[in-house]
Parts: structure tokens; C-alpha cells; sequence
């Protein structure tokens, strides 16, 4: 396994005492390398905050985070510094994710420099490289963000993460800002260069379709727990968890939705004051007096899939 | 497209256009389209095809001073819109047409409570008496499935979560029971979850009231779950229009059947993409031929030369292209 996320935990403090956001609850995960897996749910759900105690932007309150075998949650500044090499991002919002005052060669060249990579010349050969790979003409290199389009600027973000040769990309979002034309074309790129530069990814999107195109394996989160994890066709073919249900069968199509649509009522608790018992367990259509009670535990389904319900 | 009774409304050959420091660009040209009493239309295209400008058009919301209304007509019940005074305009709107927006957190105001923001509605058309104001509001609250409704005509809007304060615009929307709502890309700031309950909601709201919905939105899975009839826009024109139902089994025009392969659907995994190659070109570039033929799989010399008309296919299908 590449990464490895065992029952991590964050939680955000508020005014007042004792009073926390709580983003992320004792989350675990693998993933192997080449592989994609995916993190899916609405909102507030804490996929974000996840990705980012993943590239070390927040710090876990407990839980540890392996990369490549080692624990990296007690990494020093150095030791931080060469796992960012190797573990990079792409941010939902194009527009935001790049300094509007920098060119495009500046954004690719600024890795390189800051890891000392190469000689000028070589690191000059190497964004001609990388606007290359990410489909863009090298001539675009003088340019600014402002004079490209949506999709282009997401290419050069993609082209960013990849100028240190990374083995672990965390995509938040990548194609959520995107128009649909643009966004499959952005999506078959991810997966030419998963496949050409042998990278993993770890892909956040509430959008299922999305999910199911690229993920081998997803979690399904609620509340900052994954209630479901399983390869692609655990979720999509024999979903268990009563939310993987409804957020499946939310998702509109042409003639009505997969299956029985599930209409769930309510919106989601806030992560400062979670309900009782199983989180979901307010909006859930099935739930039952022990629900309301007790968290419920992880059930292993099979070898590759598990869910967290009383019911199951 | 419902040829019996008198349609609600018929939008004739409107063109639309603003004026900007470059000069004026056209940002809905030639639009034909009507739409009968509690039908459902979709209006789907991607971010710069004029589907917004359409809507705020019939709305008569263009902005004072930059907007224009070039040709055409917008005529809503048997009156052409356009040359209707700003003070009939006002009474139309809210009591005969009325908007909901895509951002419900701005679109209603901050200092408000919803309460008193529902009963401005019925003050503006001439009701004063503010107990039954206030009765009227808290009755439509509940209806749009707001539980606790005195309690929340009592709140603010940052007190709401997204799908309520989108279910305060719905219920804002219908107090008047108009004959047509506009939907503005309603559901894309909401989850999915809570886009599905709205989505129902929509539906409950327009077939109890016989009220006619404009929706617009870029996703076609949720246009094709609840229009009847879709038109499908592409750089300032209605490209195709369709029934719903025809709309994925057997799309007419290039432009709508390569959308729909561009979206990863449920059960298609493994598959790869299929994409546009481009950019949807800018809506001041005056192409030479059919707007999409740049970027066109089909295209040939016709197709770069001469621009192509809307043309019935078949009975309620509409086309815009020479090879259909």
C-alpha cells in the first residue's frame, strides 16, 4: 500500500469549551499503488479536511497517515519537505489555484527551483515537458492564468503537481468548476497520465458518476466517518449502507434514477453536534431504536468491502 | 410543443444582445419557442450559452442601459412583453411570472427574517392586512415542506441550510400562484440529496398548480428526470428541441448527442470519455456557418459556409443542422 490512513482524526475547536467541529472522525483507508481511490459525499462530510491532512496542510488530532511504509504524521520539517516531492495536489478552483501574477513558466519552474531540481536549462526543457504532457503548447509558457480558459488553467494545475514526478496526486474536486465538455476532457487526461506516469490518486467528488468513472476503490462518507468502503463495483452493484442507497439513487437519470428513488428527508446534522448513536441515523428510513443509541461498528462484508450499519 | 390551445408563452425570433466596451455582442439569437400552461421545458447548455439571458429576457430583467432586446417577441398571454411599461412589467412579474435563482443564499436578504420577507411579497401586490400576511406566509412555508414554519418565518436566512433557503425561494415564488416560474439553475449549489427533494418539490408545485416551468440548468441527467420537452442551447442559440424522454435515446443534433457522451454515467465505467475538442467559441465571434461546426465531428464545407435554420424533424423535434 502506497498511502495508509488509519482511524484518523480532526477536529476543528470552536469558542467556548469543549466545542469542536468534528471534520474528520477516526477515518481509515488504503491505497495501492497505480491505483485511484475515491472519496465520495456531500458537503460538510469532511473529504476536504481529509485531503488536507493528507499533503500535511492541517495537523491530525489523532490517527496516523502512512506514505510508502513510513509514518508522516510525525515528520519534521525536512523530512516534511521530501514527502511533498512526492505527494502533490489539484485544487477544485482553477481560477483561485494559481497566482494571477506569476506566468505559467514561473508556476512550473517555482518546484523545480524550490527542490533544486536540474540546471536553468534543463528545468526551461522541463516545463516545455509538462505542457506537453497536460496538452497545452509549449508556447504557452510567457502567458498568465488570466488569458486561459477554465480548463486549461485546471491542465496547468495539473501540470504543477506533476513538475517533481509526485507518486501520489490528491485531486480535490478536480472537475467540479468545469463545463461537461471540458471536464471529460479533463478526465481522460488523469487517467492517460495515471496510466503513462504510473501515479496514484486520491480523488475527491460528489459527483458519482465521476466517482465511478475513475475510482477502483471508494469510501462513501457522512459526518467525517466512511460509513462504506469498497472497490467500485462493492459500491455501485451491491451497496449495503442505507446512505450509499439514497445518495445513489439521488443522482437523477434519464427515465428516473437507479432503482427505487430514495428521498431522503432533512439536511445533514452539523459536524459540531452530531446526533447520537449512528450519525446517520436521523435521515435514514430504516433506523431503529439501536441506531439512535449506539455508534455502529465496521462490518466486514467481504474482503475487499465494508459498512458501518446496525442493520446489516 | 402542444399545437391545441394558445400557448403561454411564445418567444418569436428574439435576439438579444448587450453592449460592452468592444462593441455589442449577441448573446441570444434567433430564439423560437413556446411553451403551453403546466408544462415543464429544460433549458440546458454550458456556462456562456445564453440560457440565463434568455430567462432574465423574458423576465424583463435585462440591465437598464446595457441589455437590448434587438428583434423579436415575447408574447405571454396573447401581450408581447418587451412593450409592456416598466409599471406593467412590475405587476406581471411576481404575480404572473416569477424567478428562482441558483444562489439562495443571495438572493434573499441578510437582514430580513424569512417571515417578513414572504409577507413583502403580498404587501407589493396590495394585500395589507399583516396578521393574514404573516398566516399566508407561515401556510406556504409548510407547503414547500418547511417543518416548524412559525418558528423559521421567524428566522434569517443565515439560519437556514442551502435546501431550505432554496425551499423559502420556491414558496416566495408561488405565493402569487403565478402561471410561470422561471427555475434558474435551482439545485447546482445543493447536494444531491437535497437536489432530488427540490427537484420533487418543483414537480409537486408546477402539476397542483398547472403552473408552467422555464428550468434551466447544465445538467442533463436532471433535466431529462424532470422536463417534458427539452431545448438545448449552444453559443447565444437554440441548437435542438426535444422531448425529454427522446433526449438520450436518440439526440438529433452533433452538439447535444457529444454533451451527452461527455458525461460519465453510472454504469459506464471502463469506457473512456468522449469529449469536445475547443472551447465554446466567444458569444461576439461571428462565425461564418453553423456556431458549432468548429468544433463538429460532422462538419463539411456546408456546414462552414452557411448558417443552418432550426428545423422541425419530426413531430416535436426541432434541429439546427444541415445534416440532420
Amino acid at each position: 500500500m502506497l498511502l495508509e490512513v488509519n482511524e484518523l482524526v480532526k477536529h476543528f475547536p470552536l469558542p467556548g469549551r469543549n466545542r469542536f467541529v468534528r471534520a474528520v472522525n477516526g477515518v481509515s483507508f488504503a491505497a495501492a499503488p497505480g491505483q485511484t481511490f475515491g472519496l465520495v459525499g456531500e458537503s460538510g462530510c469532511g473529504k476536504s479536511t481529509l485531503a488536507r491532512l493528507i499533503v500535511r496542510l492541517y495537523r491530525e488530532t489523532a490517527g496516523t497517515i502512512r506514505f510508502g511504509g513510513r509514518d508522516i504524521t510525525a515528520l519534521g520539517r525536512r523530512g516534511l519537505k521530501e514527502f511533498r516531492r512526492q505527494a502533490q495536489m489539484v485544487f477544485q478552483d482553477p481560477y483561485a489555484s494559481l497566482n494571477p501574477r506569476m506566468t505559467v513558466r514561473s508556476t512550473l519552474i517555482d518546484p523545480l527551483r524550490v527542490y533544486r531540481v536540474g540546471t536553468a536549462r534543463e528545468r526551461e526543457k522541463r516545463v516545455a515537458e509538462l505542457l506537453g504532457l497536460v496538452g497545452l503548447d509549449e508556447r504557452y509558457g510567457p502567458r498568465y492564468p488570466h488569458e486561459f480558459s477554465g480548463g486549461q488553467r485546471q491542465r496547468i494545475g495539473i501540470a504543477r503537481a506533476l513538475a517533481l514526478n509526485p507518486r501520489l496526486i490528491v485531486l480535490d474536486e478536480p472537475v467540479s468548476a468545469l463545463d461537461v465538455s471540458v471536464q471529460a476532457q479533463i478526465l481522460n487526461l488523469l487517467v492517460d497520465l495515471r496510466e503513462r506516469l504510473g501515479l496514484t490518486y486520491l480523488f475527491i467528488s460528489h459527483d458519482l458518476g465521476v466517482v465511478e468513472y475513475m475510482c477502483d476503490h471508494i469510501g462513501v462518507m457522512y459526518l467525517g466517518c466512511i460509513v462504506e468502503k469498497g472497490t467500485r463495483e462493492d459500491i455501485f452493484q451491491k451497496r449495503r449502507h442505507p446512505y450509499t442507497q439514497a445518495l445513489l439513487s439521488a443522482v437523477p437519470a434519464p427515465g428516473g434514477a437507479v432503482g427505487e428513488q430514495i428521498i431522503l428527508g432533512g439536511d445533514p446534522p452539523s459536524p459540531a453536534d452530531p446526533p447520537a448513536g449512528c450519525y446517520f441515523s436521523p435521515r435514514c428510513p430504516q433506523a431503529e431504536d439501536i441506531c439512535r443509541r449506539e455508534k455502529p461498528p465496521l462490518k466486514t462484508l467481504s474482503a475487499t468491502h465494508t459498512a458501518a450499519c446496525h442493520l446489516i | 410543443m402542444k399545437n391545441n390551445a394558445a400557448p403561454l408563452l411564445e418567444i418569436k425570433d428574439l435576439s438579444v444582445s448587450f453592449r460592452t466596451e468592444s462593441g455589442r455582442v449577441s448573446v441570444v439569437r434567433d430564439v423560437n419557442l413556446t411553451l403551453a400552461a403546466g408544462e415543464i421545458i429544460g433549458l440546458v447548455g454550458e456556462s456562456g450559452s445564453g440560457k440565463s439571458v434568455l430567462s432574465f429576457a423574458v423576465m424583463g430583467l435585462l440591465p437598464p442601459g446595457s441589455g437590448f432586446i434587438d428583434s423579436g417577441e415575447i408574447l405571454f398571454a396573447g401581450r408581447n412583453l418587451p412593450a409592456l411599461s416598466r409599471r406593467e412589467m412590475s405587476g406581471v412579474r411576481g404575480r404572473e411570472i416569477s424567478m428562482i435563482f441558483q444562489e439562495p443564499m443571495t438572493s434573499l436578504n441578510p437582514v430580513y427574517s424569512i417571515g417578513a420577507q414572504l409577507d413583502e411579497v403580498f404587501v407589493n401586490h396590495g394585500d395589507r392586512d399583516r396578521k393574514a400576511n404573516r398566516k399566508r406566509s407561515i401556510k406556504l412555508l409548510e407547503r414547500v415542506g418547511i417543518p416548524r414554519a412559525a418558528e423559521i418565518a421567524r428566522s434569517y436566512p443565515h439560519q437556514l441550510s442551502g435546501g431550505m433557503r432554496q425551499r423559502v425561494m420556491i414558496a416566495m415564488a408561488m405565493a402569487l400562484s403565478p402561471k410561470l416560474l422561471i427555475a434558474d439553475e435551482p439545485t447546482t449549489a445543493l447536494d444531491v440529496t437535497i437536489q432530488a427533494q427540490i427537484l420533487r418539490l418543483i414537480e409537486q408545485m408546477a402539476r397542483e398548480n398547472g403552473t408552467a416551468v422555464i428550468f434551466i440548468s447544465h445538467n442533463l441527467g436532471v433535466i431529462a428526470q424532470l422536463c417534458d420537452v427539452v431545448a438545448v442551447m449552444y453559443s447565444s442559440q437554440i441548437v435542438e428541441i426535444t422531448g425529454a424522454e427522446r433526449l438520450y435515446q436518440s439526440p438529433a443534433h452533433p452538439y447535444t448527442k457529444s454533451l451527452l457522451e461527455c458525461v460519465p454515467q453510472i454504469g459506464m465505467s471502463g469506457k473512456r470519455l468522449n469529449s469536445i475538442e475547443g472551447t465554446v467559441p466567444h458569444p461576439g465571434d461571428e462565425i461564418s456557418g453553423c456556431r458549432f461546426a468548429p468544433r463538429c465531428g460532422e462538419a463539411e464545407g456546408r456546414c462552414r459556409e452557411q448558417a443552418p435554420e432550426l428545423r422541425r424533424l419530426a413531430e416535436g423535434v426541432c434541429c439546427r443542422c444541415w445534416k440532420r
